[in-house]
């Protein structure tokens, strides 16, 4: 689903104040708010193989999560980190939605530099 | 200042070029004083009015955000990463909302091997006589998306406004 919006605020919009989860690539970017980062990533499974992408970098506190600037990230394997909670059950019934705009983006951006931040 | 004192005893003082180095010195130092003083009021003001003690070593991050501000304090502490994060009254808050105080603190979890642990996420919404009340980020979270959604509960309001610490 492509947004059309070069700043999509669609699932940050009412919770100013609260911390925003950022993905940007040149002028365009998704603001989401962190609390539908967490619904998504933040019962990972525990079979002690290992995380990759946004699981391991949100659930150990890594890359944006624990940067002051911007990270450059791998966006394939944020994709195909992102892509593997399809069938998983969340909380709230809008997360399904912001789980298929954050693959989203990350496929139109899957050629270019996107950058992470948490703000 | 230091810098267009440097430039003059190069002894180009006059020509319009110095004239324009010396501009641009004594403007940079001003900005470097600009925000030398700022991050001493955060460090050593502001940083006072958090609920929890902030350290002296603690990173700071200053932030203009859409039509408020926001400051982080970042640092770590017995396996744990807090964050203090002061910001100012949000656009459609209350009038009389103030600035206020979110406190958080993460502990990493471990993704391989058999020691493999979930990451623990928390919320400060209390203290007293030095204890302190730490709730689960998910629960915090449903409490605020409550609020944005207009279905908060009695218990999730105090809840929020216990989290939301009041601050100068």
């Amino acid at each position: 689903m492509d947004t059309g919006k070069l700043n999509d605020y669609t699932y940050y919009e009412g919770y100013e104040g609260e911390p925003e989860f950022i993905l940007s690539a040149g002028d365009e970017s998704i603001h989401i708010w962190d609390g539908y980062i967490n619904d998504i990533f933040g019962t990972p499974v525990m079979d002690g193989t290992g995380w990759k992408g946004l699981t391991r970098d949100f659930n150990e506190v890594t890359g944006p999560f624990d940067a002051d600037e911007p990270c450059l990230i791998d966006v394939n394997e944020y994709l195909d980190d992102a892509i593997k909670y399809r069938d998983r059950m969340m909380d709230y019934e809008e997360t399904p939605n912001v789980l298929e705009a954050l693959i989203n983006w990350l496929n139109e951006h899957a050629d270019v530099e996107v950058f992470a931040s948490v703000d | 200042m230091r810098q267009s004192d440097s430039g003059q005893a190069k002894g180009t003082s006059g020509s319009p070029q110095t004239s324009f180095e010396q501009q641009s010195l004594k403007q940079k130092a001003a900005e470097n004083e600009a925000i030398a003083k700022r991050e001493d009021y955060l460090r050593n003001e502001l940083s006072k009015s958090s609920p929890l003690k902030i350290p002296n070593s603690a990173q700071i991050t200053d932030q203009k955000k859409n039509e408020y501000d926001q400051v982080k304090f970042n640092w770590e502490r017995g396996g744990y990463k807090y964050q203090s994060r002061w910001h100012t009254r949000t656009p459609g808050a209350p009038k009389d909302q103030v600035n206020t105080w979110v406190v958080e603190k993460r502990k990493p979890g471990i993704g391989n091997g058999p020691n493999a642990r979930p990451a623990e996420h928390y919320v400060l919404v209390g203290k007293s006589n030095g204890t302190y009340k730490w709730v689960d980020k998910k629960k915090w979270d449903a409490a605020i998306r409550a609020r944005k959604n207009g279905t908060a509960t009695k218990e999730q309001k105090e809840m929020l406004d216990n989290g939301h610490w009041k601050a100068q």
